[in-house]
């Protein structure tokens, strides 16, 4: 007799699926506001399709099974990548650009007692196509829906993985200096990445340049700051564009939730631009991240621009209250009144009345109003 | 915003409250402890929390602690999504490669076996080393596992080498230098920016005052 999870799996009742159902509309809703459209796609797909989209994949993360013929299949581990493929195979020819949502379970295996999920719903958008706005339109897309969720305290942070890699460029010579640097500088660790840039026969500006970048981070002033460091006409470009879309969000009035980190450079990804991370109080880790990504469109045959963003719902049930729960006619009835009892029911929740049936030892069929469970 | 800082428990904790100390913190609580497991800043809005050094990670990973002191070792060995920031300088030692003199498993032709608590860093060691070995977990004295010719080699955490030299046993490499470290969760250094910088820069201070006395 098995009666447990498998690793990193939950079972889900009472408030915590009321909040999950809640948080869900909240989301579909404003990305239906802002013109997304929800899409479904199969909770399987081709483990190819992953390795397509990924040049290093973290395979072991993977829910792997085989189909009839042996192919490989994968539990999916996050919904851009099939509304990608999906985008590729069956919209090449349509009017872009293409506005899709999702609000769908992804699954990665984790580690024993790390005490993480397998399973996370994730719902976000998609923008596949698009124009010089289309950055921002992605942007004010995620602040209106931080904002309907209603948590008490969050910000949303921007970075540019161009700003690094426009300066690496010039600099690293291998592609395994690259790797290496981006991975000290995303993860701020400081210690290695002094050793690391000492290293490496540098020019003092350029140095100090990456020494700057994991610590460029904190309101629209940061940006100013990293004029100091840039040393080239191509950074400054990038900075220029930042400080539009800060000017841009101000404008229209998000200003005091925006923030930047020009350090924030997930190196091993699909972003190719603009990225963007939300944090709230009480959670330790990101709940919302996304950015462009358009080198993943051309990965499966269909050049484009493309930006979305995800929020992990299930890190964010516990920050929200309970949704009120609606009371409940409760219908006590003698057994020899039962055809009364449930004509009456009907009735009820003909008129979206929520009513439930109890069998009681009385005469009369007694209505209370309750709470049904 | 208050902060929540775990330290590792024993020697490091001890340092740590010497450099907290140093640059005015209130870390009484620190020294005369009880049996308390969460102990306040007597000047600060600072709770600390001692931990042992793997579940220092997991805490600040999961950001219920902000920031933590904790091994380098431990942190070669583990895994975790923080931010490493600053070289504390103390709980100092280094992860080193030994064996009996005549079995250098650096230079050995053939299949290697190697013992260690630290699988993980053996691991890393050697693939940088292009040396393919087959890793042997061992809980309690490895230097034991050469001697009894289990293993050609160990990777092991060395501070006066006494243990080594007692046995007969000699480094052939020095694989990487370990000190205390301090992490932070990602989530507190962009929420707490302030106030996690604030104790950093003490910090930092604090190391770089006690690296001119000792010069």
């Amino acid at each position: 007799m098995q009666k447990r999870t498998p690793l990193g799996m939950r079972d889900l009742a009472g408030d915590d699926v009321r909040k999950k159902r809640y948080l869900q509309k909240v989301m579909l809703d404003t990305f239906e506001k802002h013109g997304f459209e929800e899409v479904m796609t199969p909770a399987m797909e081709y483990y190819q399709t992953y390795s397509t989209a990924f040049d290093t994949l973290q395979d072991r993360e993977m829910v792997k099974l085989f189909d009839e013929n042996s192919d490989i299949l994968a539990l999916r581990l996050d919904m851009t990548v099939p509304i990608v493929r999906m985008a590729a195979s069956r919209y090449q020819e349509a009017d872009k650009p293409l506005r899709f949502s999702y609000c769908s379970n992804v699954y990665k295996m984790r580690k024993s007692f790390a005490g993480k999920r397998s399973e996370v719903m994730d719902c976000g958008v998609e923008l596949i196509g698009g124009d010089d706005f289309s950055d921002l339109e992605v942007l004010v897309t995620a602040l209106d829906t931080l904002d309907a969720i209603g948590l008490a305290g969050y910000t949303l942070e921007i970075g540019e993985v161009n700003f690094f890699e426009e300066a690496a460029a010039a600099v690293f010579e291998t592609e395994e200096d690259l790797h290496i640097a981006a991975d000290l500088i995303n993860r701020k660790s400081m210690v290695e990445l002094r050793e690391f840039v000492d290293s490496k026969n540098m020019d003092p500006a350029v140095r100090d340049f990456f020494m700057e970048l994991p610590l460029l981070n904190g309101t629209s002033e940061v940006l100013e700051r990293a004029r100091m460091f840039s040393f080239n006409d191509r950074l400054d470009a990038i900075l220029d564009r930042l400080e539009a879309i800060n000017l841009a969000l101000n404008s229209l009035g998000y200003g005091s939730l925006i923030r930047f980190d020009l350090g924030k450079i997930p190196y091993l990804n699909y972003y190719t631009g603009l990225i963007f991370e939300a944090f709230a109080i009480g959670v330790g880790t990101s709940i919302l991240s996304g950015g462009r990504y358009d080198s993943l469109c051309s990965r499966f045959g269909m050049p484009a621009e493309a930006r979305g963003f995800s929020l992990k719902l299930d890190y964010l049930i516990d920050l929200i209250q309970v949704p009120v729960k609606k009371a409940c006619w409760k219908i006590h009835y003698p057994a020899d009144r039962w055809l009364e009892a449930f004509e009456l029911a009907k009735e009820l929740q003909k008129n979206g009345e929520p009513a439930v049936l109890s069998l009681w030892d009385t005469d009369e069929i007694v209505k209370e109003l309750d709470v049904c469970l | 915003m208050s902060l929540r800082m775990a330290l590792t428990k024993g020697r490091l904790e001890t340092k740590t409250a010497d450099l907290l100390e140093q640059m005015g913190y209130g870390v009484e609580n620190l020294r005369d402890k009880g049996r308390a497991l969460v102990l306040p800043d007597t000047k600060n809005d600072i709770d600390y929390v001692l931990v042992k050094s793997n579940d220092c990670i997991t805490y600040v990973e999961h950001g219920v602690a902000d920031l933590g002191v904790v091994g380098k070792d431990t942190l070669m060995e583990g895994e975790g999504d923080y931010y490493e920031m600053l070289d504390l300088k103390i709980g100092k030692c280094c992860f080193i490669c030994a064996g009996l003199p005549e079995n250098n498993p650096l230079e050995k032709q053939g299949h290697v076996t190697i013992g260690t608590k630290y699988p993980k860093v053996a691991r890393d060691y050697f693939a940088s080393k292009n040396i393919d070995v087959e890793i042997i977990k061992i809980d309690g004295s490895v230097e034991l596992s050469p001697l009894l010719g289990l293993v050609d080699g160990i990777v092991d955490i060395m501070e006066t080498g006494n243990t080594l030299r007692a046995n007969g046993l000699v480094v052939f490499d020095t694989c990487a230098e370990i000190s205390a470290r301090v992490i932070v969760n990602k989530a507190s250094f962009k929420l707490k920016k302030n106030e996690v910088m604030k104790v950093l820069e003490d910090l930092e201070r604090a190391v770089s005052e006690n690296a001119e006395c000792n010069r």
